[in-house]
């Protein structure tokens, strides 16, 4: 068992979900991104074109990172994150 | 010393060679595609965990294991071309009189995991960024702000105290410098990789030549120490009254250092440190 020695990783339990008809948009609101002491929401251009500036920006989550406050849950202005025990 | 500082130092330091800064690494085009690459793929790539993880716990032989690892390191290089070392605030003094020009810029990181579009925080060095950004308007919002020297460490020294660490980052196959971040966890993902991960995932951001060197003597037990460190290296101990130092999570920023009244803590070569001397 010397390999997993030498890992040291965070276990996923939860399953973080954002509704995306619900989400406004991180460059518009991003209030998930900046309240989030995990940082486990990653904003990124849709499309990124050399030479211009993206203006659609999507959130992806990667829950595996997540302590499980819910801070994102109170903070959302339109109610559109979901947090539940990740099923195995 | 580090193997880099080994392959590219001429005796010194990699960051403190003055080589490493030059407009020549611009006529490589493996740089010029690795710049590129950056730019354009950096968010989705950067801010997630290791896609391999749970395949990497099931696998049962050392060797299975090692090669996974191997595997999961090819696939992030493809694309995350920066590769990282924190250095203490003496270090990024010297890398900034030694550049040419030096230019403020807002924070990738930053802007991926906070949606904080204009945060200036990169205090950019080398040719390799400043020449390929303007191509790219979204990592520079706010344009590219050039500083005269004596301006950029003062802000360094401005970040410090706030408590941020200072991370030289280069090119990923060359020594091609592009600047130097100041950082904080878990907003930073070179920091936030480094601590989720720990010593096994080194390449993404190396730990600096120095370790700190601590004197129980001098030590209170004020704790202020405590809050600095971005690493989770000092802990406070209600038995001993003291701050304990875990050394091998140690990254040798010196942060701790700057607030220490009693003038406890110093920074020492790694080399000197035969427990760390190799975990980089």
């Amino acid at each position: 068992m010397d390999h997993l020695r030498q890992l040291n990783l965070p276990e996923r339990t939860v399953n973080v979900q954002i509704n995306k008809e619900r989400c406004i948009g991180s460059v518009q609101c991003g209030a998930c991104l900046k309240n989030c002491p995990a940082a486990v929401f990653i904003t990124y251009p849709k499309a990124r074109v050399k030479g211009e500036v993206c203006s659609e920006w999507d959130i992806a989550i990667d829950d595996t990172f997540c302590w499980g406050c819910g801070v994102c849950v109170d903070v959302c202005p339109q109610n559109a994150i979901t947090i539940s025990e990740l099923e195995k | 010393m580090c193997e880099w500082c080994q392959k590219h130092g001429d005796g010194k330091k990699w960051y403190l060679n003055i080589k490493n800064y030059s407009k020549d690494l611009l006529k490589d085009e493996a740089v010029v595609q690795a710049a590129n690459t950056y730019f354009q793929n950096v968010e989705p790539f950067a801010g997630m965990s290791v896609p391999m993880n749970p395949e990497l716990l099931k696998l049962k032989s050392d060797e299975e294991f090692s090669q996974a690892v191997d595997a999961t390191k090819q696939a992030i290089s493809t694309y995350l071309l920066q590769k990282g070392q924190v250095i203490p605030i003496e270090d990024a003094i010297k890398v900034i009189e030694l550049s040419g020009p030096v230019a403020q810029v807002s924070c990738v990181c930053r802007r991926m995991l906070r949606a904080s579009f204009d945060e200036k925080t990169c205090i950019m060095t080398g040719p390799v960024y400043l020449e390929y950004a303007k191509e790219w308007p979204d990592h520079i919002r706010n344009g590219i702000n050039y500083i005269s020297k004596e301006e950029a460490i003062e802000k360094i020294e401005e970040f410090n105290e706030k408590g941020y660490v200072h991370n030289v980052f280069r090119d990923y196959h060359s020594p091609a410098m592009f600047g130097i971040c100041n950082c904080e966890f878990p907003t930073c993902n070179a920091i936030r990789s480094r601590r989720y991960y720990g010593d096994w995932l080194n390449f993404f951001l190396k730990k600096s030549e120095y370790v700190v060197m601590h004197d129980r003597d001098k030590c209170t037990g004020c704790g202020d120490c405590v809050m600095r460190c971005q690493f989770s290296a000092i802990t406070y101990s209600p038995y001993l009254e003291k701050a304990i130092f875990d050394m091998k999570k140690c990254a040798g920023c010196g942060l701790c250092r700057d607030v220490c009244e009693q003038k406890a803590i110093k920074l020492i070569s790694r080399e000197d440190v035969p427990a760390v001397r190799r975990l980089w």
